[in-house]
């Protein structure tokens, strides 16, 4: 009966803690995979910027509906005589500004 | 601003003013460029994005090539942005005339704001005659 009883609270105390670290995993794999996703987008468009900031491909246009949709932050895109410009650098710190804010 | 944006429907006539001169770019071409454009955008109800400054630049090409009578050839981008995005750096865009002449044109940009401008003319060679 004891050994019964002292088995039964081994596998409370397993059980709970197993609950415990798998909800706690869950929380950080999801963050994980934001902070990952943003930092992803945002070395594409840092890099597209100093190579091209005239660069409208798929790829690019991509990358600015992530950081629109996840930021809440419009980019500000215009056009001159030489092409268009789809996201400014200033649109590239206040979304990193963003990212650093909410995820400390 | 660099010449003009189409965003803010705003032309800067001193970058304009920097084509004086110059075969291939000149002030009219420039400035016909930028008010067709404009023209476009703003009766056509045309939006500030991808697809609406395509559709306007378009016609703001075809405009200066009428000026000019030749046929742009924009260049590979090479000017960059710091980091207050002002535009920096050299970009070359080619003016192809139907008698076979072209025309290369360097637009230097500090800031923004046209340094300079030059055209390079590349005549075609002569048609050698047949003895």
């Amino acid at each position: 009966m004891k050994m019964l009883v002292s088995a039964l609270c081994i596998f409370v105390v397993s059980y709970s803690s197993m609950f415990g670290c798998s909800n706690d995993t869950g929380n950080q794999t999801g963050n994980s995979i934001l902070i990952d996703s943003f930092m992803y987008h945002y070395s594409k468009l840092d890099s597209i910027i100093n190579a091209n900031p005239y660069d409208t491909s798929g790829v690019c246009n991509h990358s600015i509906q992530y950081m629109e949709r996840v930021t809440n932050l419009k980019a500000h895109p215009d056009g001159n005589f030489f092409g268009w410009m789809p996201f400014t650098r200033q649109d590239l710190i206040a979304w990193k500004d963003w990212h650093d804010k909410n995820n400390p | 601003m660099l010449v003009g944006s189409y965003g803010l429907s705003q032309i800067d006539v001193d970058d304009i003013a920097k084509f004086q001169g110059q075969e291939g770019a000149t002030v009219a071409s420039t400035l016909g460029h930028e008010l067709s454009e404009q023209q476009e955008k703003q009766l056509g109800k045309l939006g500030n994005d991808n697809a609406g400054y395509t559709k306007a630049h378009a016609v703001g090409t075809a405009t200066e090539n009428a000026i000019i009578g030749a046929t742009r050839v924009d260049g590979p981008p090479t000017f960059k942005t710091d980091f207050l995005n002002r535009v920096n750096g050299s970009q070359n865009t080619n003016y192809n005339y139907p008698n076979g002449k072209n025309v290369t044109v360097t637009v230097n940009v500090v800031k923004n704001n046209i340094t300079s401008v030059s055209s390079k003319v590349q005549n075609p060679s002569p048609v050698k005659k047949k003895p």
